[in-house]
C-alpha cells in the first residue's frame, strides 16, 4: 500500500509527463479525495517559479562579485605585510634602499611587467612610491608620476587584453562620452548606473581619476569618477622620449618654456614634462586646436609645414597644472616622412623659421620619437 | 570519480546536482581567488541562486541584492579556507537558504510597508491575468507562512525543478525524509489556502 506523499510523487510525474490534474487525479484512485487538490497547489506552486536574472542585473551583480574577489585578494597581499606601516618613514626607506640593494634589480625587473591581481603588483607600486619618495625635486616628481600614471593606462590595457578582472584606479583624460561608454585617455570606460560622480557634470578635455575594475568584456566598469585638482599628475599620450628617460636618471631639471608659465595661467615657473604625440588636426581655431578629440592650445606652438584640419602631424607639449595640454612645437607628418633629404614642396608655407624648426627638432630627438 | 549522475525521478526536467569533473573543477578553482574562475562559477550558478532566491522572497530587487550576498559569501568563505569542497551548487543554494531565512527573521523584527498596498495599479487587469496574478499572489502568502525547511524544499522543487533525490543532496537528508517534508509543506499549503481570509491572518 502506497503512503500518500508516495502517491503524490505519483501524481507529480504523471503532471510532469503532461497529463492534467484531473487526469492525474484519476490515475490515483487510492490516494482520492486529497490528491486532486494537492496536485492544483503543486501546478500553482510550479507556476509561481520561472524567474530569471534579467541581463543587466546579471552584470551589475557579476561586476560587484569580481569588484568583491579583486578587493579580497588585495586585502590578502596588504595583510602580509600589515606590520609596516608601524615603522617611522626613515626606518622603512632605509630598510627598502637596502633590501634593494641586496636583491639588486632582479625583483625590479621582475616585477615591472606586474599588472593589478599579479603577485609582484605590491612591490612594483612600492617601488614606483619609493622612487618619487627619493626624487628630491618637484619637477622630477612630477614627471615620475605621470610616467607611472602611463605604467597604469598599459597595464589596463594589457589586463583588458587578457580580458582579466582587477581593481583598477587611473587617471587620464575625457576624450568621449557616448551613451553611457567614456573613453579616458584611451581606456574604455562604462559608467554603470551606480557609479559615484561628482555633483558637477564632466566635459570632454576634463582630466579625471577612475577608480573601477577591469570587465572581461574588455573596458573598465567604473565604479567612481573624481575630477582631478589642477597641478595632478597625467598620463602623457606618448611614452617618454630616451632623452627624457635620461633627464630622470639624472635627476637633472628640465629647462622651462617661455610660453608654459603664461599659458599654465601662472606668473610662476611650472615644473613641466615635455612628451611627442601624433594625431590629427580635427578642428583648427586661432590659438586652441582639436586634435585627437582633445583641446590643445597652441598660440605660443612653432609650427613647421603646412597643417589643415584632417592632416596628420606630430607635435611636441606638456601639461600645464591645471591639465591643459600646450603645444611647443607642431610638424605636419609629411614633413617627418621626407627627412631623407627631399624638400616638402610645402615646407614654403610654414608659420615658424627654419633656424627655429632646426633646434626644436634637434631638442625634441624627433627619430626616437618616431620609433614608438 | 565525479562522472555526471542524472537522477531522474520525481524531476520537474531538472538540473545536474551531483559533483561533477566540471563543478569539482570550479571548486578547485575558486581557492584561488582567480578571476577568470570565479567570473566562470559567477556564470554558471547565478540563475539558480536568483531563481532560488527570487522564489523563496517573492520580490525581484530583493532577490537580487541576497543572490549578491551568497556570491559574496562564497569569497569570504573560500578566503576563510572554506567553501564548497567539491559541490559548488549544493553549496550555493544551502548558503542561500540560509541568507533568505536570516533576512526574513530580520524583515519580522522591522517590519515594512509594502508599497504595492498603498499604490495599487491603476490599470484594471483583464480577467484572466488577474485571476493568474491573484492565484500567484494568494500562493505566495501562504507560501510565506511554511516554515523555513518547508520553504527551502519547495523552492528547490518547485522553484528550481529538482528531483527528490537532488534536493535530497542540498538539504544533507535521505529521500524519504524529503519526500515527508515536501508532502507536510503541500499540506500546510492547503490548509492556508482553504482558510476564507489566510491573507489577514
Amino acid at each position: 500500500m502506497k503512503t500518500p506523499d508516495d502517491a503524490f510523487e505519483d501524481g507529480l510525474r504523471l503532471l510532469a509527463e503532461g497529463k492534467t490534474v484531473a487526469e492525474a487525479a484519476a490515475a490515483l484512485p487510492y490516494a482520492q479525495p486529497e490528491i486532486e487538490d494537492l496536485l492544483s497547489i503543486a501546478n500553482e506552486a510550479r507556476a509561481a517559479g520561472g524567474y530569471r536574472l534579467s541581463e543587466e542585473a546579471s552584470r551589475k551583480l557579476r561586476a560587484k562579485f569580481l569588484h568583491r574577489a579583486a578587493e579580497l585578494r588585495e586585502t590578502s597581499r596588504a595583510g602580509r605585510h600589515r606590520i609596516l606601516p608601524a615603522f617611522p618613514r626613515v626606518a622603512i626607506t632605509l630598510g627598502l634602499v637596502v633590501a634593494f640593494a641586496l636583491m639588486s634589480t632582479g625583483l625590479v625587473r621582475a616585477s615591472s611587467g606586474a599588472v593589478p591581481g599579479d603577485q609582484l603588483y605590491g612591490f612594483k607600486r612600492s617601488w614606483e612610491g619609493l622612487r618619487i619618495f627619493l626624487s628630491r625635486q618637484p619637477s622630477v616628481q612630477y614627471m615620475l608620476a605621470s610616467e607611472f600614471e602611463q605604467e597604469r593606462l598599459d597595464e589596463i590595457d594589457e589586463l583588458l587584453i587578457k580580458r582579466r578582472s582587477a581593481a583598477i584606479k587611473f587617471s587620464g583624460v575625457v576624450s568621449l562620452k557616448q551613451d553611457g561608454t567614456w573613453a579616458v585617455s584611451g581606456i574604455p570606460v562604462h559608467i554603470p548606473s551606480t557609479a559615484v560622480l561628482p555633483g558637477s557634470a564632466i566635459l570632454v578635455g576634463q582630466p579625471v581619476l577612475v577608480t573601477g575594475i577591469t570587465s572581461p568584456e574588455g573596458a573598465v566598469e567604473a565604479q567612481r569618477i573624481d575630477l582631478l585638482l589642477p597641478g595632478a599628475a597625467l598620463p602623457p599620450l606618448a611614452p617618454s622620449t630616451e632623452e627624457q628617460q635620461h633627464e630622470l636618471d639624472e635627476g637633472s631639471e628640465p629647462a622651462l618654456p617661455s610660453s608654459g608659465a603664461d599659458l599654465g595661467g601662472n606668473d610662476q615657473p611650472q615644473p613641466y614634462i615635455t612628451y611627442q604625440f601624433t594625431g590629427v588636426v580635427e578642428r583648427m581655431g586661432a590659438s586652441v586646436w582639436q586634435i585627437n578629440r582633445q583641446e590643445v592650445s597652441v598660440g605660443n606652438a612653432t609650427i613647421i609645414g603646412a597643417i589643415k584640419v584632417g592632416g596628420e602631424i606630430r607635435f611636441e607639449g606638456y601639461y600645464s597644472p591645471n591639465g591643459t595640454l600646450i603645444a611647443t612645437w607642431i610638424e605636419a607628418a609629411s614633413n617627418l616622412r621626407h627627412d631623407d633629404g627631399r624638400e616638402d614642396p610645402q615646407q614654403g608655407d610654414s608659420s615658424g623659421s627654419d633656424d627655429d624648426a632646426e633646434s626644436h627638432i634637434d631638442g625634441a630627438s624627433v627619430d626616437s620619437a618616431s620609433s614608438d | 570519480m565525479y562522472e555526471y549522475i542524472r537522477l531522474s525521478s520525481g524531476g520537474w526536467g531538472a538540473a545536474p546536482l551531483m559533483p561533477t569533473r566540471e563543478e569539482q573543477q570550479f571548486a578547485n578553482d575558486l581557492r584561488t581567488l582567480d578571476a577568470r574562475a570565479l567570473a566562470a562559477v559567477y556564470d554558471q550558478y547565478s540563475d539558480a541562486v536568483y531563481k532560488y532566491v527570487r522564489y523563496r522572497l517573492g520580490d525581484d530587487g530583493l532577490a537580487e541584492d541576497v543572490a549578491s550576498e551568497v556570491f559574496v559569501s562564497l569569497l569570504e568563505s573560500v578566503r576563510r579556507g572554506a567553501g564548497p569542497q567539491t559541490n559548488v551548487r549544493g553549496w550555493l543554494l544551502s548558503t542561500a537558504g540560509h541568507i533568505v531565512t536570516d533576512h526574513i527573521r530580520r524583515s519580522y523584527r522591522r517590519p515594512t510597508e509594502s508599497l504595492d498596498d498603498e499604490h495599487p495599479d491603476p490599470a484594471p487587469l483583464p480577467g484572466e491575468e488577474f485571476e493568474s496574478r491573484e492565484r500567484t499572489r494568494r500562493f505566495r502568502t501562504a507560501y510565506s507562512r511554511l516554515t523555513a525547511e518547508q520553504q527551502h524544499v519547495l523552492a528547490l522543487r518547485f522553484g528550481e525543478g529538482y528531483s527528490l533525490e537532488e534536493t535530497a543532496a542540498v538539504i544533507n537528508k535521505n529521500v524519504n525524509a524529503v519526500k515527508a517534508l515536501q508532502f507536510r509543506a503541500m499540506q500546510a499549503l492547503q490548509r492556508v489556502l482553504g482558510e476564507p481570509d489566510h491573507e489577514d491572518a
